[in-house]
């Protein structure tokens, strides 16, 4: 069953000069229940843009996005989205543990929250962290205080900005593995953007290609790797070779008109 | 620590200053009656501390002086971050701001001495609009530059307006509040002993302008010197409260150099 739903979703910014710049044409796809999706195109092409309107953080232009098949006009409860940067959405006045608990001790309370986040912590690798400040730990610590805060809230569909393409190959690894360990047991719904394009066919069930500007979506792309999937072998696999060669040409061609 | 320790040639600097006015009353270069050695005016002041009358005036200058600034300032603060996250009432109230704003304080003071009298309440009123100012800036300043990241993770987690400006907004521009708290504590000081030179019979100005007319020189030194200590300290104070409320803020400064 289809959980998430983009239609038709078009998106202008007002430009000074002259008329709204079009930065997406009518993108539609679906996201299905369960599902890990990962959404593959050039730079600057909107994919964050995109990312937004469907956790209800940007308004569409035109067409809509739908969760559990109720139409998204503002953050719905059951979506979260992690950003791009995680050092510009961790508080630094905060320590790790009251910034885990932030994503929900408006509704349940400071005491309970805190002990949520002492729960979620563990589950990303970081119990015993929880008095350290954001800035006290590495990078790749902090993206995992970001998906711990994420997690705390529960949510059913997790949206995904680039979350790894700032710490280092070897962190990224450990990352990718993290997030599908936390896929896989909570039956999460996933919407993971990348520019990487073996992170998405290493995580995704399926890749929405997208083009360059004005943006639409150029195809999609079943990914069809058995699970669980493992770092080394599964990218030793043909079809993940064949993939990558296929997935890899075209964005190149894409780039090149 | 080590600049208490050990003089630096800016303390060596004032030693010799104050040694020259020694020097020169005692040998009465000057050839004025109204330029008492230094070591005549410690003994006024001396007398004046002990025997209790000046501790008492700088407390009620004091209070009047700190009465303003939390006033003005709190209200600067939620002026500002007013004005930078609801546009409307910038839109409503920004121009009257604008035109009260480069009025030159002391001017106002006759024309409030005829609303609110001579007394503290109209001390404390011309210290708030002192203060208010500086903070407001700062405060507005400080909103612009809060992590646009920052705020859509609260709007992700559904926390809502309000909580947002408290949780995230304010934190956030904490220390371009400081930086507008730190301008308005040293007006304030001003403001509040020009307030009571012009008006009424209470603090340290009255009795600065007291002991002018009597023609009692020490005493009147002994005062403003009082004074300079007194702006450093404060100023001093300041920063240390500053540095243990903002630590995060600092480390954060450090780690980037
Ligand atoms: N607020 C805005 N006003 C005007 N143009 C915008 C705005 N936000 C984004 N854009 C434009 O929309 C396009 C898509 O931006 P977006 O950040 O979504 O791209 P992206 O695919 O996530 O890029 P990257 O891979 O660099 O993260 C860009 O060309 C950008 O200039
Ligand atoms: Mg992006």
């Amino acid at each position: 069953m289809d959980f998430l739903e983009l239609e038709g979703i078009t998106k202008e910014f007002p430009s000074r000069s002259g008329p709204p710049a079009r930065v997406m044409e009518r993108v539609s796809f679906s996201v299905r229940e369960g599902e890990f999706m990962a959404v593959l195109g050039p730079s600057g092409c909107g994919k964050s843009t995109l990312l937004q309107m469907a956790a209800g953080l940007l308004p569409p232009s035109s067409g809509e996005a739908r969760i559990g098949g109720r139409r998204v006009d503002g953050p719905p409860p059951e979506a979260v989205y992690v950003f791009q940067q995680y050092t510009r959405s961790l508080l630094p006045w905060r320590n790790v543990r009251d910034n885990v608990a932030f994503a929900v001790e408006h509704r349940i309370g400071r005491r309970r929250a805190r002990a949520a986040a002492e729960v979620q912590l563990a589950q990303v690798g970081l119990a015993g962290f929880g008095d350290h400040f954001p800035w006290q730990l590495s990078g790749g610590m902090q993206q995992r205080v970001a998906i711990a805060r994420a997690l705390a809230a529960e949510p059913a569909l997790l949206l995904m900005d680039e979350p790894f393409s700032a710490v280092d190959a070897l962190t990224r690894l450990d990352l990718q593995a993290l997030i599908l360990d936390i896929w896989t047991q909570r039956k999460l719904t996933v919407m993971l953007v990348t520019h990487d394009v073996e992170e998405a066919i290493y995580l995704a069930d399926r890749i929405a290609m997208l083009t360059r500007r004005p943006t639409t979506l150029a195809e999609i792309v079943e990914v069809g790797l058995p699970r669980p999937r493992d770092p080394i072998a599964t990218r030793e696999l043909p079809r993940f070779l064949e993939l990558r060669h296929d997935l890899l040409g075209k964005l190149l061609t894409r780039h090149a008109v | 620590m080590r600049a208490l320790a050990r003089p630096s040639s800016g303390f060596l600097l004032i030693l010799a200053l104050l040694l020259l006015w020694e020097v020169s009353a005692r040998f009465d270069w000057m050839n004025s009656p109204n330029w008492p050695p230094l070591s005549v005016v410690l003994a006024a002041l001396a007398r004046d501390s002990l025997g209790g009358e000046l501790p008492l005036l700088l407390g009620g200058t004091l209070w009047r002086m700190f009465a303003g600034l939390l006033a003005g300032g709190a209200a600067g603060v939620i002026v500002g971050l007013l004005f930078a996250s609801l546009p409307v009432t910038r839109r409503l109230f920004g121009l009257t701001v604008e035109l009260i704003r480069p009025i030159p304080i002391p001017a106002i003071i006759p024309p409030l001495v005829l609303f609110l009298g001579l007394d503290n309440t109209m001390k404390v009123t011309v210290v708030g609009l002192t203060a208010f100012f500086p903070v407001l800036t700062n405060t507005m300043q400080g909103v612009r530059a809060v992590e646009a990241d920052a705020l859509a993770m609260g709007r992700t987690f559904g926390i809502g307006f309000w909580r947002r400006s408290l949780h995230i907004v304010l934190p956030a521009c904490l220390p371009y509040v400081f930086a507008g708290f730190r301008v308005a504590l040293a007006l304030a000081l001003v403001v509040t002993v020009v307030a009571e030179m012009i008006a009424g019979e209470q603090g340290v100005g009255h009795y600065l302008v007291l002991m002018q007319f009597a023609g009692r020189a020490p005493e009147m030194y002994a005062t403003v010197i009082l004074l300079a200590v007194l702006g450093y300290g404060l100023n001093r104070g300041f920063l240390a409260f500053e540095r243990r409320a903002l630590h995060w803020y600092f480390a954060l400064g450090a780690q980037r150099n």
